[in-house]
């Protein structure tokens, strides 16, 4: 779908002329103390596991530290050596998160929502950080406060951890992030180094669904480390059977990818896969000690330093005229992909480079698409004072908008069918996406929208509804209602709740000009009417009688309730509305007092100045 | 890259480039007797300010990291992003070394009997290292002491050579809008250490730049210093800056940026006017895009290789004293590139590509990679868009007329009525609908424009721009009374608060700010939101000891009528105001006969 909607747009596209800014941010990440430190603090524990296991002669599953540095805290979380490559070889499947519920191990369910149900994730990493459950749970009540939500270390936290630590350090990251309240601004950051892909799509999805998420993890992956590219593919045999798109393997968050000519930073999953398997063509491939990769990424990452302000030689052709093309083959160029630029491969070489450009392509218009959402609100403003006009022009005519759109008469009824279907094509489609969106995440939808939602809800249900009556013979309104009108009052409910006490001087004020909060109250007096119907009607049954009374007494009590509560617009009293044709119908059947006292003595005069 | 000269494209004569360059070296022997020293260039009319450098570490910077301070907008009251209002910041060991000048020295007088002279003198102000910092804060205090009030004087130059940045972001962009920047020329030398200091939080270098300073002090190159380190965290630390700069301007999606901005510790210093890089033989590289200058001030310094690093450390220190020699060179070849945006963004992109130009030999003299080019393309790429989106903002400028004729054409038929804001407040007709789909409409499109102004997407001549100040305010006087009106009208002030202080949009706000700033206004142009202060004291209905306030709002209601700026209509009667000044008894018996009569 992204992808037919980029290329219908493509020409457009390609007149933009845009850069790729991913070897600016790795200077900025490689040239941070961030990294070097978070490797210091890895060799130390790496180093404290290794004596202890020596004294002990047991291993340690996982080993970490808290380090609280003058600048940072740092936790670093390390394996024994011997268990990654048993963990790497027992475990290189995934496990679904349906599993991991079955198994009573739920814990990161949080990552499931409506729109993404379900994840897999690596299973060495989650038995690892299974078994040690107890030391994790332990280490989470340090950093968090569980009061206000926040973290509970005053300098910036890092979380970090080589080959499978790392993989376990994502996952802690994970839950410490949804520990967290969405309000803090404080999220920790894990930096990962050498650790293998962790999890599907469903996995990346859940991340990236929440928008401050992604940002908080940076792998680094060096070219001649096998393991960050070990799942890339299915290489395992038993996949090669079948290899569906759940079990394929995913990244998530940004990657730092460097050999020792250069590096470059990169978020596009798909980008990340294409130059993993370019790294990948470079990297011996054979199984090398944890100690020795955490020495080489040491090595790695001090020349890289080293040579920041170095200049770089490049091969760049002179035919390479095209910023983006010429930022994306000096990227290729410094993560040591030199297999792929000999002659032999040349046509791979063009194809990998135009597949990377059009994904920065893509994203370049994705992100100037959704630049500004508020010009829309804008839009859906003008269209509701279009609304509100006609809802004037109604009352003047004594029968209310709900009514005269339900007689469908004249023009003007007409063309407000054009705005209510702008307006409902609108608010579905921002009801939806917001909907497939986790839980915490902004509460749905921000305050001004639910505001504007609620407005629309009120002002446009209703002519639902009349579209809905004027079709003689169609009943139960409520059971059929529209899926975002539903989702709209429950988040407005959640918003609002607070125990509604007696209702302001404001709004008694404003009740006049305010629209009826219940948006389904004309679906009510529609089934009122039609069960007056029913109760005058000779022909119907002793039961049909019974039940049409029972709604009615229950909607003489709802309509008082809703007067007392100034909850109605008063021009439901207008002479021609179908609130008075049932009244009309009904009054001298009326059994609740309040009711009748109410409309015999036209209090609805006073009702609307706000002082009855 | 055409050659012309450099005469014809910064617009100073080479006598005055050389003279200043000589002055401003002469001038650090008065260090520590002298802040300043003028001097007439001879059979001329220039008058040159020069201000000595100086090499003692709290002179260079004071406080913690980078020691930047808000300016005084007393002082500077154009160093401000306007709309947004956000204050510049400067260098604050730089500002007090200036104000001290100011302050304490005969320099305010000189100058001002300068400007008054009858024979047109132009006033020069340079300076080199450190003196460069203080010629800047004295031109622009020129500017705005002597140019801003009378456009018409001969604006003033300023010839810095090897100076350190000054200000931040919002420096360099006020002086672009206020077209200011072009009086400013800085020389800068291919690896001169001193201006890429600035990008180093020099408070976590204090013993080597102690070094360094002494050895610029002695003046002698036989002087030990080992500059390696040095030159290698001033470097580091500037690529911080360049990459985080550089990841903005290839618009960066990247929310990764954010975290690690945040664990970095970035310099708030930025370039200003135009840079007149010297690459070391004979030639000169003229460029004015601030973005650009920013890159080149680390790609021009960056090493070959790790063997050349000694080497260069070292000239990063000698450069910096050899100005006069190498610009008496450079002035005598007239070897001259101008990188403008339309060059930039069209850079090639290898040395070889076209070696033979001329000017392509100048990128390769400045040792310019292909990254370093695909940032400055990126750069002039950048400023284009900017343009770009200026011409599409001003298309729309066709239909605020038309919205704003709209609006004016209901405001006049209203008058017949109880006035244009009481007649929206009750809307009861058609009329009062249509001004309400207006005011949307026109809504939109300025939020659009502060949406643009807060993302920085408009040339930073565009707040300057005369047409749209005079369009905002127009906009404005006509349409925030009826914002206003419908902030009332739904009571909002019982649930939100004062329109002034929680309701009140920013395309109001930024607006109002255009016109005090191109007015030069002390006080605030507070005239389109009036009837909010008349609602709120309505709100306090039957309190009498309001009528104080209800009697100034009222004077300052009739001053702004008397100055044109607001329509009788406010005391028609029935209006809210009318309303107000009958319960405080404050009405004119003779106001409504003589309105009324003006317009039936």
């Amino acid at each position: 779908m992204l992808y037919c909607q980029a290329f219908g747009q493509s020409s457009r596209m390609n007149q933009l002329p845009i850069f790729t800014s991913g070897f600016e941010l790795a200077n900025l990440a490689v040239n941070s103390n961030l990294l070097h430190l978070s490797l210091s603090a890895i060799a130390a524990l790496q180093d404290e596991v290794n004596r202890f296991q020596q004294q002990q002669q047991q291993s340690l599953p996982l080993g970490c530290r808290v380090d609280r540095q003058s600048k940072y805290t740092i936790v670093a979380l390390v394996t024994s050596p011997s268990c990654t490559i048993h963990h790497l070889q027992q475990g290189g499947d995934l496990v679904s998160s349906a599993d991991l519920k079955q198994k009573n191990f739920p814990l990161f369910e949080f990552l499931c929502s409506k729109g993404n149900p379900c994840f897999s994730i690596l299973t060495a990493a989650i038995t690892l950080f299974y078994n040690c459950f107890t030391d994790l749970s332990c280490l989470r009540t340090q950093l968090v406060d569980p009061v206000t939500g926040n973290l509970s270390v005053d300098t910036p936290l890092i979380i970090t951890g080589n080959s499978l630590g790392g993989s376990v350090a994502s996952l802690f990251t994970l839950w410490l992030l949804d520990s967290i309240s969405p309000r803090s601004n404080k999220r920790p950051f894990c930096i990962t180094f050498g650790s293998p892909l962790i999890g599907n799509l469903g996995l990346q999805r859940a991340i990236s669904e929440r928008s401050t998420w992604n940002s908080c993890f940076l792998h680094v992956a060096a070219n001649q480390d096998p393991v960050p590219s070990l799942f890339l593919r299915p290489h395992i045999p038993q996949f090669l059977a079948s290899t569906p798109q759940t079990i394929l393997y995913r990244p998530f968050g940004a990657f730092l990818l460097c050999s020792e000519l250069g590096c470059t930073c990169v978020e596009d999953p798909e980008v990340v896969v294409r130059f993993l398997e370019s790294m990948a063509l470079e990297s011996t491939g054979s199984q090398i000690s944890d100690e020795y990769l955490l020495r080489y990424y040491a090595e790695i990452l001090e020349t890289l330093k080293a040579r920041l302000i170095l200049k770089r030689s490049s091969l760049l052709g002179l035919s390479v005229t095209d910023s983006l093309e010429a930022g994306i083959i000096l990227q290729l160029e410094a993560i040591g992909a030199k297999r792929i630029q000999q002659p032999q491969h040349n046509k791979d070489f063009t194809n990998l480079v135009s597949k990377l450009k059009e994904r920065e392509q893509i994203r370049m218009f994705n992100k100037r698409k959704a630049l500004n959402p508020s010009r829309k609100l804008n839009e859906i403003k003008i269209k509701m004072a279009y609304l509100e006009w006609y809802k004037k022009r109604c009352k003047a005519k004594e029968i209310g908008y709900y009514d005269s759109y339900k007689n469908h008469l004249s023009e003007s009824d007409r063309d407000v069918t054009k705005y209510k279907k702008f307006l409902t094509n609108y608010w579905k489609d921002l009801v939806e996406e917001a909907e497939k969106k986790p839980q915490k995440e902004g509460k749905f939808i921000q305050l001004t929208w639910l505001f504007a939602g609620t407005n629309y809800r009120r002002m446009v249900e209703p002519l639902e509804i009349a579209e809905y009556y004027r079709t003689h013979g169609n009943r139960n309104y409520e059971a059929l209602r529209s899926e975002h009108y539903r989702l709209l009052e429950k988040w407005q409910k959640e918003d609002a709740d607070r125990p509604t006490g007696p209702p302001s001087n404001k709004k008694k004020k404003e009740v006049a000009g305010a629209l009826t909060e219940d948006s389904c109250f004309w679906a009510k007096v529609e089934e009122a009417i039609i069960s007056c119907e029913l109760l005058m009607a000779p022909t119907s049954s002793a039961l049909e009688k019974q039940s049409s009374r029972e709604c009615l007494i229950d909607f003489e009590k709802y309509v008082m309730e809703q007067i007392k509560n100034y909850a109605v617009s008063p021009e439901i009293f207008l002479r021609e509305s179908s609130f008075m044709k049932w009244w009309g119908m009904y009054q001298n059947t009326a059994s609740n007092r309040s009711l009748i006292d109410f409309m015999r003595n036209s209090r609805n005069v006073q009702y609307e100045k706000g002082c009855f | 890259m055409a050659s012309v000269s450099l005469r014809e494209n910064l617009g100073i004569r080479e006598e005055v480039i050389k003279k200043a360059c000589s002055v401003s070296m002469k001038t650090h022997k008065s260090a520590g007797k002298q802040l300043y020293v003028a001097e007439k260039i001879r059979n001329s009319h220039e008058l040159v300010f020069s201000f000595p450098g100086s090499w003692s570490l709290s002179d260079w910077f004071i406080g913690s990291s980078f020691g930047e301070v808000n300016v005084d907008l007393e002082l500077f009251p154009s160093l401000k992003y306007i709309g947004l209002n956000q204050i510049a910041t400067v260098n604050g060991a730089f500002l007090n070394r200036f104000n001290a000048i100011l302050d304490n020295t005969q320099f305010k007088k000189e100058v001002g009997t300068a400007v008054t002279d009858r024979k047109q003198v132009q006033v020069v102000f340079t300076g080199h290292s450190l003196g460069g910092p203080i010629a800047i804060l004295a031109a622009i205090w020129f500017l705005e002491e002597y140019i801003r009030p009378d456009p018409k004087k001969m604006a003033p130059l300023c010839v810095t050579f090897g100076s350190p940045l000054v200000g931040d972001r919002i420096m360099s962009h006020a002086l672009r809008r206020e077209n200011w920047s072009r009086y400013f020329v800085n020389f800068v030398m291919r690896y001169d250490i001193v201006p890429r200091m600035s990008l180093t939080p020099l408070s976590s270098v204090e013993q080597q730049l102690r070094q360094v300073l002494n050895f610029f002090k002695a003046r002698s190159q036989e002087n030990v210093v080992e500059p390696s380190d040095f030159f290698v965290t001033v470097m580091r630390n500037a690529l911080s800056v360049v990459s985080h700069a550089a990841c903005k301007i290839m618009g960066n999606t990247n929310l990764l940026l954010e975290t690690l901005s945040n664990f970095v510790e970035l310099s708030p210093y930025r370039p200003l006017g135009t840079y007149v890089f010297c690459t070391g033989n004979e030639k000169l590289v003229v460029i004015r895009n601030p973005d650009a200058v920013l890159q080149l001030l680390f790609y021009t310094s960056q090493l070959s290789s790790e063997g050349d690093l000694p080497a260069v450390a070292r000239r990063s220190l000698i450069d910096h004293l050899s100005y006069k020699d190498e610009l008496e060179e450079c002035l005598k070849m007239q070897s001259v590139t101008f990188l403008d945006d339309h060059h930039l963004e069209a850079l090639p992109l290898s040395d070889d590509a076209s070696a033979t130009a001329e000017s392509n030999m100048a990128l390769k003299d400045l040792g310019l990679s292909a990254r370093a080019r695909l940032c400055l393309r990126a750069a002039g790429q950048l400023e284009k868009q900017k343009k770009s989106n200026q011409q599409a903002i001003d298309k729309k400028m066709e239909d605020i007329k038309n919205g704003l004729g709209k609006l004016q054409g209901y405001k006049d038929k209203c008058k017949h009525k109880v006035g244009y804001y009481d007649a929206f407040k009750i809307s009861e007709d058609k009329e009062d609908f249509e001004a309400n789909v207006n005011r949307l409409q026109l809504a939109g499109i300025w939020d659009e424009i502060i949406e643009m102004l807060k993302r920085n997407e408009l040339p930073d001549e565009f707040e300057g721009r005369k047409a749209w100040i005079d369009i905002g305010t127009q906009y404005r006087r006509i349409v925030e009374p009826l914002d206003i009106a419908n902030y009332y009208r739904h009571l909002k002030n019982e649930d939100t608060g004062p329109y002034m202080e929680r309701g009140r949009p920013k395309r109001y706000k930024c607006t109002q700010r255009w016109r005090e700033h191109a007015e030069r206004m002390s006080n605030e142009s507070l005239e389109s939101c009036f009837w909010a202060e008349a609602e709120e004291l309505c709100n306090k209905s039957g309190n009498p000891s309001i009528r104080d306030r209800v009697l100034q709002l009222k004077r300052r209601v009739e001053e702004w009528i008397r100055n044109g700026v607001l329509d009788e209509d406010v005391f028609l009667n029935g209006s809210t105001f009318e309303k107000l000044l009958t319960e405080h008894s404050l009405k004119n018996s003779d106001q409504n006969v003589v309105f009324q009569g003006s317009w039936s």
